[in-house]
């Protein structure tokens, strides 16, 4: 069965929760809620040759538990919603717990917590999406004007400003002069990060379990499609296919960040383009909203996600 | 010898020689000695960053164009570029000063970056995609080991996660690591020996016997030195220090925790052990010359 950990009241969380239940799926539901309060996890790690085959350990109920080895796989939304809770010492505990278990657990699982930090400093993305293939915007994270200036001297207009973190996702497009005229003579400017705005449709890609490649194309005239409320541009998805050189690429770049379901944002040159080089990977969401996308597209996320997560283990 | 920034003396060398860059050495005052003494004898520039000082008022930055990395720092007196021939050793890092989360993270995000995408050549590479730096020890030790198929002689403890087992066996709480998590992690060890201490540098590895506070040098059996080997090499780290003890049977070895900070060296270093720092002089000799350290 499926071990789905989250808020049940965050959408992603209910929407994939509803598709087990309409699909009549084996699943077993963790509230993030219930972490250290009614619900604990425990785990065991003897020494042995296999290291993934020696956890054994429980998700423990107040009255009842469900062994690991009964679990397939494990999707987690935990931490996400924004909701507001007690964090007791206990509940910290199994919020760790949680982390453990899906680092170590044998199955797949949606995503390891090591394999979701990348996605904190998007440098540290740009190293493995170079690696699988895509490009990279030029960009200058960090430093001062005495980079900022060689820097822009290379670039095609105005850079867009965004953060190097995951913190605030929103992207601006600024003038040199305005930037410079921002900073405070004397005192070092804060991080930030410059780029070089790339021209092209934006095109997010879910690679599911290293091999299911589901594209779409968000057609709109916003800097940054994601926060199309903010610019009063509207947004147009549909599903595409990719070149399967650039599937190929993705599936690389999931693979390498360990990541079993990734989001990925690509921008298509102007004409298309089969070469992975001539597409440029902005970043790697490391806990997709999927959601929104499979509903305005019709792509099948959910299905292949929760497919993947029930496969039979190996013995 | 000296650097570019603050805390320490200015450098008499010119800006053409390669350069190891230190970033919190002055924490290990006997391996900095042992680094700088190194870097005069190879030709190299030793530029440190004081721990307080790194992603404050020396900050790193990175450049991505045309898929090709430049990165470097930035500092009160102006950026300095860190290229291929130039060796950098991040020895120990702290925390940021208290400031607003989001540029707390954002610093936090550029440290991250430069580590992981730094062309110079690294030692003990940090960074979001380094396994060392984002998996707690217990986890590390249970995943890597054991390190290889067949004959292996080296093990993790037992652990157990959650409420300790009542099963008669002597469990102790893992203790928390700095910026870990609150896990609440148990771990056994059946029949433990004396406390070990294991040094791998490249693929040398020496072994000491540190019970009593003492330090006595003894020779690693092929199949443990190649265990930690291996271990070093599946966390991706050129420089590993491991608390283990015989357990079990004359020829098994437990690992009870991984250190990939000098500590334990630089308190080596301190005391009358020539082997150590002989050991240590080699491997950072090939490092700066960019070999391989041989077993």
């Amino acid at each position: 069965m499926i071990l789905l950990m989250g808020p049940i009241d965050e959408l992603v969380t209910s929407f994939f929760l509803a598709h087990l239940t309409d699909t009549k799926s084996e699943y077993l539901f963790v509230d993030q809620r219930h972490l250290g309060t009614q619900v604990r996890l425990e785990l065991d790690l003897a020494p042995g040759p296999h290291a993934s085959r020696r956890l054994r350990g429980a998700v423990c109920f107040p009255t009842w538990r469900v062994d690991l080895e009964d679990i397939s796989g494990i999707f987690s939304r935990l931490g996400t919603g924004g909701v507001r809770e007690h964090v007791t010492p206990e509940v910290r505990a199994e919020r760790a717990h949680a982390n453990a278990l899906m680092d170590l657990f044998h199955g797949p699982v949606a995503n390891r917590p090591t394999a979701m930090v990348s996605n904190n400093s998007k440098p540290c993305q740009y190293a493995a999406i170079l690696a699988a293939g895509l490009s990279v915007p030029d960009t200058l994270a960090g430093g001062d004007w005495r980079l900022w200036e060689p820097f822009a001297r290379g670039l095609t207009g105005d850079p867009v400003i965004k953060s190097v973190s995951d913190e605030r996702s929103l992207v601006k497009q600024v003038s040199w002069d305005d930037t410079r005229a921002a900073f405070l003579p004397g005192r070092p400017p804060p991080p930030h990060q410059f780029q070089q705005r790339i021209s092209g449709t934006n095109v997010r890609v879910h690679v599911v379990g290293g091999r299911e490649v589901f594209a779409c194309r968000a057609e709109s005239q916003a800097l940054d499609y994601r926060h199309p409320d903010m610019t009063g541009h509207p947004v147009h998805l549909r599903a595409t296919t990719l070149p399967e050189p650039v599937a190929d690429a993705c599936r690389r770049l999931s693979c390498a960040l360990g990541l079993h379901l990734s989001g990925i944002d690509l921008i298509e040159p102007p004409g298309g383009s089969a070469d992975p080089r001539d597409w440029v990977c902005l970043e790697v969401n490391t806990c997709p909203g999927f959601m929104w996308f499979e509903q305005h597209t019709g792509l099948p996320i959910a299905q292949a996600l929760a497919r993947s997560l029930q496969a039979p283990l190996a013995s | 010898m000296g650097g570019l920034f603050p805390g320490e003396a200015a450098c008499e060398a010119s800006g053409s020689m390669p350069k190891l860059v230190l970033v919190g050495a002055e924490l290990f005052p006997h391996l900095r000695d042992l680094l700088r003494a190194e870097a005069l004898r190879a030709g190299f520039r030793a530029v440190e960053v004081p721990v307080r000082a790194w992603g404050a008022t020396t900050t790193p930055w990175v450049e991505v164009k045309g898929g090709r990395f430049r990165a470097g720092l930035l500092g009160p007196e102006g950026p300095e570029e860190l290229e291929r021939e130039d060796v950098f050793w991040c020895l120990s890092e702290g925390p940021l000063p208290p400031e607003e989360d989001y540029l707390r993270a954002e610093r936090e995000a550029l440290r991250e970056g430069f580590h992981t995408t730094c062309p110079a050549r690294t030692l003990n590479r940090r960074g979001l995609l380094s396994v060392p730096w984002t998996v707690p020890s217990w986890r590390l030790l249970a995943q890597q080991l054991p390190a290889r198929e067949g004959a292996c002689v080296l093990a993790p403890p037992h652990f157990h996660v959650g409420t300790p087992p009542e099963d008669g066996r002597r469990w102790k709480p893992w203790p928390q690591e700095a910026g870990g998590t609150d896990a609440r992690v148990w771990w056994t060890v059946s029949a433990p020996g004396p406390l070990h201490m294991a040094w791998v540098m490249g693929q040398q590895v020496s072994l000491w016997s540190v019970e009593d506070g003492g330090g006595a040098r003894v020779a690693p059996t092929p199949e443990l030195a190649a265990d930690l080997a291996r271990l070093a090499a599946g966390c991706g780290a050129e420089f590993l220090e491991v608390l283990l003890v015989p357990s079990a049977s004359p020829t098994a070895w437990a690992a009870l925790q991984l250190s990939f900070v000098p500590e334990g060296l630089e308190s080596m270093l301190s005391g009358e052990h020539p082997a150590l720092v002989e050991q240590a002089e080699h491997f950072v000799r090939a490092q700066l010359a960019g070999q391989e350290v041989g077993p």
